[in-house]
């Protein structure tokens, strides 16, 4: 599945999930991306992680009731990575 | 064997979109919008504060903002304890625009209210404005509610 907006970073399970989950939102924590998906804390470190080095996923913090929250949001280029890489997958299946 | 691989290919391109289409629903789940009574209750709030602010009632004034403010923070933290924030495509400009807007209005209704008893003597102009205000607060919840709840039956991936 080569394709000029076939995005491999985005299209693992885990990661096209999570981008999935942010996309029509501004901010998730970190909690709420785990449950929904359903991988331990460890898992989805390692994917935002790789989210993050390609530039599609930042983070922010914020404290609340003294306790660290970690709230992720797509950026701009991951927006739109994201809305290509969709499009991509329709005109797969609508090739067909 | 073309056929098999592209077939391949075409059922992995759906079932990532079927997962994607059940990862956004689970997301503006989580997002919904401040609930009925919530909305009821703080569009009945600045109606009735509109109401006695254009009558010269002052009584209530300071207990009417305290319960504005503590409806105000209650939706703002149901937000964040919900774990998500809603994305907001107004740009910046419009933001500033709107709240210009509103609160301008805030004011020249309330004036407006005081002018129309004072100078007509028309007593009951300031509790008209009043209702107005509240319908006009409950049809901008019910249009939000359900511009929002229709996204899950639009949004087609």
């Amino acid at each position: 599945m080569k394709n000029s907006n076939f995005d491999t970073t985005i299209h693992a399970p885990n990661r096209l999930q999570i981008c999935a989950l942010l996309s029509p939102l501004e901010e998730v924590e970190f909690r709420v991306i785990r449950d929904e998906i359903g991988v331990s804390d460890s898992v989805l470190s390692k994917h935002i992680k790789q989210l993050e080095d390609a530039g599609y996923v930042k983070q922010k913090k914020s404290k609340v009731n003294g306790r660290e929250r970690r709230w992720f949001y797509l950026t701009t280029d991951g927006r739109k990575a994201f809305e290509l890489h969709v499009e991509e997958l329709k005109r797969i299946v609508n090739n067909l | 064997m073309t056929n098999e691989k592209n077939h391949l290919k075409s059922k992995e391109a759906q079932d990532a979109l079927n997962s994607i289409k059940e990862m956004k629903y689970a997301g503006l789940r989580r997002a919904l919008p401040i609930p009925v009574w919530m909305g009821t209750f703080l569009a009945l709030l600045i109606g009735t504060q509109v109401a006695l602010l254009g009558a010269g009632i002052r009584t209530y004034n300071t207990l009417l903002i305290v319960l504005i403010c503590i409806m105000s923070i209650a939706i703002i933290n149901k937000n964040r304890l919900s774990g998500v924030t809603e994305r907001i495509t107004l740009s910046k400009k419009a933001i500033i625009i709107s709240l210009v807007c509103i609160i301008s209005s805030y004011f020249i209704l309330i004036i407006a209210g005081q002018y129309l008893k004072g100078t007509y003597d028309y007593n009951w102009a300031p509790y008209a404005i009043g209702v107005l205000v509240t319908l006009t607060g409950l049809s901008i919840m019910v249009s939000t509610r359900a511009s929002y709840f229709s996204k899950f039956g639009k949004d087609k991936i």
